[in-house]
Formats: C-alpha cells, sequence, structure tokens
C-alpha cells in the first residue's frame, strides 16, 4: 500500500492540470475552501461536499478519567470535535476492487478454523464422509482383532495360566488382567512356559485392552436406555409433586379425601365389630342379638354424632361473628394483615378475618388471587386497641392457626 | 450549509464567476476520489487529513442470528482534524 501525503500543492497541481485553471488560481481556491469549511464548522453548522461528504461538529460529553500512573482523577471537559462522514458515492468508489464481494456465511462445523486455512465447500461436505471412513477402518480393526482371539484364545490363556504359575512375581502387569480370563480356560495343553511367556503376556494385554474396548462401547448405550425409562419417571414425579404444590385446592382435596378415608374406617370397623358381636351371639336369645345390635347402632350413631358435633363446634367458632362488615376481593399483593388494617386500625387482627373465611383461605399467607372474602363484624372487645388483652388475644390465636396449619 | 450557499460564498472569497466555481468544485472532489482510490493519504495544512484504509478481511460472528460471516476487505475513509482545527472547534464551544 502507498502511503505517500499528497500535500496541498500537490493536490492543487493536480487540481489545476485537470481543471484548466492556473496552478495559483487552483491553490488559492483549496485554500479558501477548506477556509469556508472551517468557517462554517466554527459556526456550528454542516457543510456538505457533492462528491466527497459532509463536515459536521459533534458535541463529546465531559467525562472522567483516571491517570493510572499516579491515580489522579480529571476531568475532560466537554467540548466539540470535527465529524468527516463521507458520501455513498465516495465509499462505493474507494471500495470498488473488493465491490464484487460479499459477506459469505461460514458453516458451523468450520468452527475452528481461521480464515487463512479456508476449504472449498467439496472438502467441506468430504470431511463428515473421511470421519465415517476412518471410524468403519477402526471398528473393522477391533472385529479382526477378536474373531483372531477366539481362534487362538485357549492356546494363549493356557500359557497365561502357566505363567501364573511359574513366575507370578516377574509379571506383576499381567496379573491383574489375568485373572478375568482365567475361568474360560479348559483346555489342559502342558506346554513349555518358556516359549509362551512373551506371546502370552502380549495377547493378556490385548485381551485385556479389547475388552475395555468392548465395555466402553457399551456403557453409552446402556445408559442411553436407562436414561429413557428414567426420564419420564422422574418427570411425572416432579409435576406431580408440583401440582401437589403449587394448586392448593388439590392439597385441600387430598387431605379431604384422607379424612374421608378415616371415617369411612371407624365406621367399617364399627360395622365389622356389630357382626363379630352377632356371631358370639349366636347361642344367645334374639332378644339379646337386637339388644346388641342396638347397642353397637348407638355406639355407631355416638360416633357419627361425636364427628358431626365437631364439626358443628367448628362452625360455631366461624359463625360466632355473623354479620358481615364488607366483602372484599383479593387481588395480587393483598394481604390479611393489610385488610386488618384497613377494617380493624391493627394488623394483628387478621386472624378474625382468617377465621370467619376458613372455607376460602387454605393458607393465610398466600391469599386465592380472584376470591371474594367476607370481613366479619366484630365484638367491641375483640377490636379494643386500648386494651393489651385484645392483642394478645389475636397473638394467641394467631399462634394456635399456626399450630394447626402444621 | 446547502451547497449553493457554499459556492456563492467561494465566489466572492476567490473572485471567480459561480459556474467556474461550481466547475472547480467539482473537480476537487475528484481529485480527492482520485487520490483515495490510489490509496494515497491527503494531508491539507491546517485542516486536517484524509486516510483511506484498508480492512482486511475477518470472520465476524453475529450473536443474534448465530452465524459466522466471512467479511470482505474494504476500505475506508478517515478524516483526522489538524490540531488547529482541533483547537478552533474546541474554543469555539467554550466561547
Amino acid at each position: 500500500m502507498k502511503q505517500s501525503k499528497v500535500t496541498l500543492q500537490e493536490f492543487a497541481a493536480q487540481l489545476a492540470e485537470k481543471s484548466g485553471f492556473s496552478k495559483a488560481v487552483a491553490e488559492n481556491f483549496c485554500k479558501e475552501l477548506f477556509a469556508t469549511v472551517e468557517n462554517a464548522l466554527f459556526t456550528g453548522n454542516s457543510l456538505k461536499i457533492i462528491g466527497l461528504g459532509t463536515f459536521k461538529t459533534q458535541f463529546v460529553e465531559p467525562r472522567r478519567i483516571v491517570n493510572i500512573g499516579t491515580g489522579e482523577e480529571m476531568l475532560v471537559e466537554g467540548h466539540n470535535k470535527v465529524v468527516f462522514a463521507p458520501e455513498k458515492s465516495l465509499k462505493e468508489l474507494v471500495n470498488q476492487p473488493f465491490a464484487h464481494l460479499s459477506p459469505i456465511e461460514l458453516k458451523e462445523d468450520s468452527e475452528q478454523m481461521t480464515d487463512t486455512e479456508q476449504k472449498t465447500p467439496d472438502e467441506l461436505a468430504a470431511e463428515p464422509l473421511k470421519a465415517l471412513g476412518e471410524q468403519a477402518i477402526e471398528i473393522k480393526n477391533i472385529l479382526a482383532e477378536i474373531n483372531g482371539i477366539s481362534v487362538a484364545g485357549p492356546a494363549t490363556e493356557d500359557a497365561a495360566e502357566n505363567i501364573l504359575e511359574n513366575n507370578i512375581a516377574e509379571n506383576n502387569a499381567l496379573d491383574t488382567e489375568i485373572p478375568d480370563n482365567k475361568n474360560d480356560s479348559d483346555s489342559d495343553n502342558d506346554s513349555d512356559s518358556d516359549k509362551y511367556i512373551n506371546k502370552g503376556s502380549y495377547d493378556g494385554q490385548q485381551v485385556g485392552y479389547i475388552d475395555r474396548t468392548r465395555y466402553n462401547s457399551k456403557t453409552p448405550r446402556k445408559s442411553r436406555l436407562w436414561w429413557k425409562i428414567l426420564l419420564p419417571i422422574v418427570l411425572l414425579a416432579m409435576l406431580v409433586g408440583l401440582l401437589y404444590l403449587f394448586v392448593p385446592n388439590t392439597r385441600w382435596k387430598i387431605n379431604n379425601i384422607f379424612n374421608g378415608n378415616m371415617v369411612i374406617d371407624t365406621l367399617d370397623a364399627s360395622v365389622l365389630l356389630k357382626e363379630y358381636h352377632i356371631v358370639d351371639g349366636v347361642p344367645c336369645d334374639s332378644a339379646d342379638i337386637i339388644a346388641h345390635g342396638d347397642k353397637i347402632s348407638d355406639i355407631v350413631k355416638d360416633t357419627v354424632t361425636g364427628s358431626e358435633k365437631q364439626a358443628s363446634d367448628l362452625e360455631q367458632q366461624t359463625d360466632n361473628v355473623n354479620e358481615i362488615k364488607a366483602t372484599e376481593t383479593i387481588f395480587a399483593g393483598t394481604t390479611l394483615a393489610n385488610l386488618a388494617r384497613k377494617y380493624y386500625r391493627h394488623h394483628d387482627l387478621w386472624v378474625y378475618i382468617y377465621q370467619a373465611n376458613k372455607n376460602t383461605i387454605k393458607n393465610p399467607d398466600s391469599l386465592p388471587i380472584g376470591a371474594k372474602i367476607n370481613i366479619p363484624e366484630l365484638d367491641s372487645d375483640l377490636t379494643d386497641l386500648k386494651n393489651q388483652a385484645t392483642l394478645q388475644k389475636a397473638r394467641k390465636l394467631e399462634a394456635q392457626i399456626r399450630e394447626s396449619l402444621k | 450549509m446547502t451547497n449553493k450557499e457554499l459556492i456563492t460564498e467561494l465566489a466572492t472569497r476567490v473572485q471567480l464567476s459561480e459556474a467556474h466555481v461550481k466547475t472547480l468544485l467539482k473537480y476537487t472532489a475528484e481529485v480527492f476520489q482520485q487520490n483515495l482510490t490510489n490509496e494515497q493519504i491527503i494531508g491539507i495544512q491546517g485542516f486536517g487529513t484524509f486516510e483511506p484504509r484498508r480492512k482486511e478481511e475477518c470472520v465476524q460472528f453475529n450473536p443474534f442470528t448465530k452465524k459466522r460471516m466471512l467479511v470482505p476487505p474494504k476500505v475506508l475513509v478517515y478524516f483526522r482534524a489538524a490540531n488547529a482545527l482541533k483547537e478552533k472547534i474546541k474554543s469555539n464551544d467554550k466561547s
């Protein structure tokens, strides 16, 4: 690349030659031209020379710089700078030698190559084929080795056994590999051990090597199969777990189902009891049986009514604040404490709202969004903030609720 | 400043007719182009230098499309303002 600098004088000479004016005029013209450009920039205007480009000023924001050597901090004041944007025609003209070139997309598998050693598309296409060919050759070699061993197997293994018997100390390295093959040896050829030492050691190593390759080639397939089986199971388990965790309704339902089952179980037990008594009372009078039956039915009734009683007790607890002050819809971000502050002027009194809406609110810490909540009208002694006892009462209740939720 | 304004101002400065100035301006641009295409630097005293710089071809990676592109070489024209001009413009900002 020529990097000689063309000065103003040379430039003017070229211009004079081209335009037919005298050199002096051309030089003067050039000077004036740049002077006007300078002037225009000085006044803050942008100036465009057709066929060349635009000159304009650009403001540089003030910025801090730190002198690395001294650690001094300095402020570079904001200033203007001259910017030249070449015209499109000029850009194209300058780029003419490369105009026919356009960016080419490179393929993924050619990632490692640098731009100096590029390959033609044909070579790129041939690469995978080459790799396949290499693999095929490797597989062939392995197969050949395996076949060779099955033929020469007994003799070599016997030799290995001999070595084991004769000089264990000498062939420590062999020892590790031989025991695997020892079991298969069944021929009882008493050949000279010295004759086979070299061959045996060689083949023993070979066998070990092949076994390892076999093992390696098999394991990934096996593991893949395992993955195929395990993955759906794990996913399913996770899905169920998530459902249970994040859908509050299901958790409630599941709990309900368990409770329901318990009730049924007790009933079943009582029925069994009844049958047992009947069988037991076979020798007794029929009246006796009836009496027994009545008793048992009474017991059953008692248990049923007992559970009903419990339920009704709970209802009473929640229903002791019957009058509804207001209804609120829950949005994202609504908390019981906030509602309590709004209606009872203290956040600790949220427990009463919770108690009144136990059916809709399963967990007081995560309210179901969109649900409607009834704000109960509380007795004056429950909301009396001047009295310390009210808050203590509320806190006690809260502790109870937390306990029950656990 | 438009091209016309530039021509009229130049005409008064150089004391030539506007037509002459127009042709001269056209030729200046041509000389510029000629020199720059020959990869020659044009240095104007007290104004700045115009320098065509050659960018070698390179492989660029587009993180959005995840494509590697071989970008052909190209020439860009850089302008470097002379110190005199820089100072003038700078001081202009202060006033």
